[in-house]
């Protein structure tokens, strides 16, 4: 297997689907992202808008998002974007449910101190709301990036067009046991390296500075 | 100088509307040391937060120099009792957000906020986080934050509540010599009688919710005061007892000791040695 390995990083092909993969979850979560915090930022501030966006976030969330799939694919063809679109709907009500919390959790009185001092409109946003919620926001970031991560796999898997799912749909249409596992464990490799390396040091840091050890 | 006229104010709370103040009347000179007691809960937080314009009196006008108040500005600087400081930033980084906010330019931004935070003897902490720093500090830099943008009025809601006895007497001794330097009008709530007398030009006795002004005791006596001191101690005593009065029975119901039996009834901070 550890050969089998070394031969499909010989060979480019891993290294390619690596590659692929990764860009579209970047790309797709980090649409999520930018997205799902500004969903999750209107419903806790707009409060005309909570009783609208809670249940439509909490219902689509309760949707596996590789059931986005065909709409996807009728919407945008086979098409690079079809995928992105269905990353995106993996974690962009998980950040928006993260952020919403996050920001109802900022002690109103920092927002009351704030405007004592003259903050208001978008400094208020930028320099006080959000820098509140990081350390919420941050959280819901590791879960989002989980359920894109998965989102990814499965869309790879299904509709076939390079990346790490292709070279699992290969492996299994030639036989080989071994690629399939060996594509695997890169898969598990990748996971933990995001999620508990890259993630979950952002996470520490901004709780160690916000003065939330635990 | 300050205004209240005819101020009214009510919350609506799940429970029915809750009235906080009514008609109160009240005019602040410049330069004055205003404390304000009264039992608690009785409103003297939605004084402040009506002068400061976080919130909107339902009749009645808070005017600053003949102006109406319709929302906060950096002619008041607000202390609050928890220090509300934002932990994301350093202790410099909280200074300098109000300078920021008022768009005065980056090189001057530093050099005043470090000198706001050597009057509040906190330089040595400019690059700390916030919870690097005890109780007293943060209110120190609190102070200093509220300080940097130069208001002529500071509103404070009990902001050494929270403190262990001697930060608070320490602390009460620098916002003396910062008050009797820089000149500023100052509000205090407190429900503390003994820091009210000791710091106050003049405390203010609210009555029991909805409250009015019950009472306005000039202090007279020389600075720096002691809490050991008789003269305090007997004021201590009758402030004391204007509340009890405005109190009502509810707590006025005891047997009345001494002057300053009932000024310790009812918070009066006396020496622990006493």
């Amino acid at each position: 297997m550890g050969s089998e390995l070394l031969r499909a990083l010989r060979s480019g092909r891993l290294g390619w689907a690596i590659v692929i993969s990764l860009r579209r979850l970047v790309l797709g979560f980090g649409l999520s992202v930018v997205i799902g915090t500004l969903i999750g930022l209107a419903s806790a501030r707009v409060a005309w808008l909570r009783p609208l966006l809670r249940p439509l976030i909490l219902g689509l969330q309760a949707l596996p998002s590789i059931c986005w799939l065909p709409l996807a694919l009728l919407w945008f063809g086979l098409s690079e974007t079809a995928i992105l679109f269905v990353v995106a709907m993996g974690s962009v009500f998980a950040m928006a449910i993260a952020t919403e919390g996050a920001v109802l959790s900022v002690p109103p009185l920092y927002v009351r101190a704030a405007r004592t001092m003259g903050a208001r409109g978008f400094s208020l946003y930028a320099r006080v709301i959000l820098p509140g919620a990081l350390p919420g926001i941050v959280t819901g970031l590791r879960l989002g990036w989980t359920f894109a991560w998965r989102s990814l796999m499965a869309a790879e898997l299904l509709y076939v067009a390079g990346g790490l799912g292709q070279l699992l749909t290969m492996g299994r249409e030639l036989g080989d046991m071994a690629l399939v596992v060996a594509v695997m464990l890169v898969i598990i490799a990748l996971g933990l390296l995001f999620d508990r390396f890259l993630l979950g040091q952002i996470e520490r840091r901004v709780r160690t500075r916000w003065g939330q050890e635990t | 100088m300050i205004v209240l006229d005819q101020v009214a104010k009510a919350f609506v709370t799940p429970r029915g509307a809750v009235e906080a103040l009514a008609d109160v009347n009240l005019t602040i000179e410049e330069g004055e040391f205003v404390c304000l007691v009264g039992p608690s809960g009785c409103g003297k937080t939605t004084l402040l937060h009506l002068v400061a314009g976080l919130e909107q009196p339902d009749s009645g006008a808070v005017r600053i120099d003949q102006r109406e108040v319709c929302g906060p500005g950096p002619d008041r600087g607000v202390l609050f009792q928890e220090s509300a400081l934002f932990p994301w930033l350093t202790v410099l980084g909280n200074v300098e957000f109000g300078l920021i906010m008022q768009g005065v330019p980056r090189s001057q931004r530093r050099a005043r906020s470090m000198a706001w935070l050597q009057m509040a003897r906190v330089a040595p902490f400019a690059e700390a986080f916030i919870h690097e720093l005890s109780g007293g500090m943060r209110q120190r830099v609190a102070l200093a934050r509220a300080l940097a943008l130069e208001p002529a009025i500071l509103l404070m809601d009990e902001p050494f509540a929270a403190l262990d006895i001697h930060s608070r007497a320490v602390l009460h001794a620098e916002l003396e010599r910062i008050w009797l330097e820089t000149r500023k009008t100052i509000i205090f709530v407190t429900h503390d009688i003994g820091e009210a007398v000791r710091l106050g030009s003049r405390v203010i006795v609210l009555g029991r919710r909805p409250a009015r002004v019950r009472w306005s005791f000039p202090v007279v006596l020389g600075r720096p005061r002691s809490l050991e001191d008789a003269a305090v101690r007997a004021l201590c005593g009758a402030v004391g007892q204007r509340i009890d009065d405005a109190n009502g029975e509810e707590i006025g119901s005891g047997p009345r000791g001494t002057v300053v039996d009932r000024a310790r009834l009812s918070g009066c901070d006396l020496d622990p040695g006493l």
